[in-house]
């Protein structure tokens, strides 16, 4: 039979609360708190003043803040339009490659902005490739695996049978769309437009590769402040005006949510999807090739200009990877700089998904459920160049030095993943009928393994494709990593936008290269898990 | 030309695997209850859904009043369907759930709440019409779910052991319920069961899936 999902916050109390729960959700807690709170509050303390509060006074401020959340606001609009097509075929049907289709538009998430930022400019026309366009074309780039990850995980779930009542009850395929499956997608939907858009007003990379005058962002401003001005009130003070702008929208995102989150159907028993019949066919086919056009076009763009060199063909920007670091200190070799990425993505995916599936539980069996989750979206909110100012201010330097152990890049990273972490793995966790748990107690389970029973099948499943995610996204940071890294083992990102610093074709070249590795790389993990995740599923 | 609905000789089948209904005919006269026996997994779940016009026979054909529907899309076909579960609008009231087709028909909103109203009351389900679906128990909302397909007066209502999750006294008063319902509207019903009981105090004629097979019944 169908369980509709429970109330989350019931009269009564949830059952099995016990004190160790809370105190473990504390733990995680702590975690924000030590690296990010405190991090934070050193900037503020450091910089903030009376006299930089002028810069709330000028209106050159309120420019960047209005077109910031302007180029915001299309970019989410736009991502969803262009991904929700492709998400709706993947979760609704059996599409041969599909698992491939769904690693690919991932790829450019995880990739560093600079690199999207560059193989958007290969691939546009001169004319075209900087400014507002450009830069909205790699935001919807960049976040389609947002809407593709977290509406698509909601959109699995719906009971399709649902679909079929609609039908006969005369709705025709767009108002059945309207009226059952968007309803329903919601809290997915708001979740994955909150963060859609925190990223893009938030955005760095980019915006530093595509931008014109018109596409400005606070955390533009925050780098220029930080890192070219030495203004460091006034950067913190742009930077709490950002944080207040994004945790405005995210709070309101959360509140949204959680009014929305049980008017869900879901499926019990798990019946295998529908290969697309007739029509059908033709409508997934033109979906999938659209969306991969879209993808993959700025990723050959990328793979022909690491092979071009003025203009004649040319393998030696490959060749040279392997001996990269020749007359120069600052480049590693792409392999070391792989396998520091890759150390540094592991410890990252275990600390983001340990701080996160614990406030994960704690956002939905906690009475201060919404406090937590809210807590856990922060750091969405703070800039990277904020968070790694404030990081080596508190833990760079005696009698903290953390820097030189190399954990505070995976600290950061983990921080960045945190927010993802738990946009995978609430609402699966919401999805699990609470009376299982309860029926497990009856058994005679102690409370533990009452929880286990009940929740351990879908925190195994969430908590996997959230490491992945965790892991992938930490493979492509830029940001935190330039900032807290030891210069003589930098992450592949790092080394990227170092060589897009450097003028030269050769750099360019190389960076393009190194950016089809990561690639690579990156889409490998995440079809390794995809493969996983659904063998575990039999 | 035979009126009301005709299956003749359809096979149905998932995929490459081999078919589950294979060479069935079947007729519903107009107002006519009949109910469909079977064990579960016999395919009359399968026949119901092609029926409805969710799965595409790979042979045979399925006519209304003498003509081929084979290529009108489910919702065009003005079938109601009630399955298993009450499979509500999780995010509609009561009154929005019945008013759904009517709304489909053209009805504006209100127009359609208060005809939701006066159906329910009909039903014996006055009150409810606020309601979150969740709160229903689930004998309540089984019963929304056959208002619900009944309210746009649909051609031939199209039951798929609607009552097998129901305990057996509910399930008796609810089969008799539905029973007068689909009489008083003169709703020509196909019933799907496994429970004979069931089948023969609901339907005014009872065959067995296994005897489908061939030309006609």
């Amino acid at each position: 039979m169908t369980v509709l999902d429970e109330p989350v916050r019931t009269t009564a109390a949830p059952p099995a609360r016990s004190k160790r729960k809370v105190r473990w959700s504390a733990a995680a807690l702590l975690f924000l708190v030590a690296f990010l709170l405190v991090p934070l509050l050193a900037v503020v303390a450091k910089s903030f003043n009376a006299s930089s509060l002028a810069i709330l006074t000028q209106s050159a401020t309120w420019r960047t803040v209005f077109l910031a959340a302007l180029q915001g606001c299309v970019s989410t609009a736009l991502t969803l339009l262009v991904a929700l097509p492709v998400t709706g075929v993947l979760a609704r049907f059996r599409v041969r490659g599909g698992g491939v289709v769904k690693a690919l538009v991932t790829v450019p998430f995880v990739l560093p902005t600079v690199v999207i930022g560059l193989a958007v400019q290969q691939l546009l026309p001169v004319r075209w490739n900087s400014g507002f366009g450009a830069v909205v074309f790699a935001h919807v780039l960049l976040n389609m695996a947002v809407v593709v990850w977290l509406v698509g995980t909601l959109w699995e779930q719906l009971d399709p049978r649902l679909d079929m009542v609609a039908a006969s009850l005369g709705a025709g395929p767009f108002v059945r769309f309207r009226t059952t499956t968007v309803p329903q997608l919601r809290p997915a939907l708001f979740a994955a437009a909150a963060l859609v858009f925190a990223y893009t007003t938030t955005s760095l990379g980019v915006v530093l590769v595509l931008g014109t005058t018109s596409t400005p962002t606070l955390e533009l401003d925050i780098f220029r402040r930080t890192g070219i001005l030495v203004d460091l009130s006034g950067a913190s003070v742009v930077a709490l005006l950002q944080l207040l702008l994004v945790g405005t929208v995210l709070g309101g995102a959360a509140y949204l949510q959680s009014r929305t989150s049980q008017q869900v159907l879901r499926r019990t028993a798990a019946p295998a999807k529908p290969r697309p019949r007739g029509a059908q066919r033709v409508g997934v086919a033109v979906v999938v090739s659209v969306t991969l056009l879209i993808v993959l076009a700025p990723l050959a763009a990328l793979l022909v200009r690491s092979l071009r060199d003025n203009g004649s063909w040319t393998t030696s920007w490959w060749s040279g990877l392997s001996s990269l670091d020749r007359g120069t200190t600052r480049l590693a070799s792409p392999i070391a700089a792989l396998s520091v990425s890759a150390r540094t993505a592991v410890l990252a995916a275990v600390m983001a998904v340990s701080v996160g599936a614990t406030l994960a539980i704690g956002a939905i069996r906690s009475r201060s459920g919404r406090v937590i989750a809210a807590a856990g979206l922060l750091p969405l909110a703070v800039s990277a160049a904020t968070l790694g100012l404030g990081t080596l201010l508190v833990f760079g330097r005696p009698p903290l030095d953390l820097r030189s152990t190399g954990l505070l890049v995976s600290v950061a990273h983990a921080l960045v993943a945190v927010p993802v972490v738990l946009g995978a793995m609430v609402p699966a966790l919401r999805s699990v009928d609470t009376r299982l748990q309860r029926v497990a107690a009856g058994l005679g389970a102690r409370p533990v393994r009452a929880f286990i029973t009940a929740y351990g099948t879908v925190l195994i499943r969430a908590g996997a494709a959230a490491a992945a995610l965790a892991f992938a996204i930490s493979l492509g940071e830029f940001g935190a990593a330039s900032f807290l890294g030891r210069s003589g083992t930098p992450t592949l990102p790092v080394q990227i936008g170092r060589l897009l610093n450097r003028p030269g074709e050769a750099s360019v070249g190389t960076a393009a290269a190194l950016a089809i590795v990561l690639a690579v790389a990156t889409a490998g993990v995440v079809l390794i898990v995809e493969q996983l995740m659904r063998v575990r599923r039999r | 030309m035979t009126s009301g609905l005709v299956v003749e000789r359809i096979t149905v089948g998932y995929d490459a695997k081999p078919a589950v209904l294979v060479d069935a005919s079947l007729t519903v006269a107009p107002g006519e209850v009949l109910a469909l026996l079977g064990p579960s997994g016999s395919g009359k779940s399968t026949l119901l859904l092609a029926i409805a016009g969710h799965l595409q026979p790979t042979a045979g054909r399925i006519c209304w009043d003498g003509v081929d529907i084979g290529g009108v899309p489910a919702h065009e076909r003005h079938f109601g369907l009630v399955l298993q579960d009450p499979l509500l609008f999780p995010h509609l009231d009561v009154a929005d759930n019945v008013a759904y087709g009517l709304r489909r028909q053209g009805d504006k909103k209100s127009v359609a709440r208060a005809k939701a109203a006066d159906l329910l009351a009909w039903a014996g389900l006055e009150g409810l019409d606020q309601r979150d679906v969740a709160s229903l128990s689930g004998g309540q909302a089984q019963r929304v779910a056959v208002v619900r397909a009944l309210a746009p007066q649909p051609r031939l209502l199209l039951l798929d052991e609607p009552f097998s999750a129901l305990d057996a006294p509910l399930r008796q008063r609810l089969a008799a319920d539905v029973r007068s319902q689909v009489r008083e509207r003169g709703v020509p019903t196909l019933h799907v069961t496994h429970d004979e009981v069931e089948a023969a105090s609901i339907a005014d004629r009872v065959v067995r899936l296994a005897d489908l097979a061939g030309p006609d019944v």
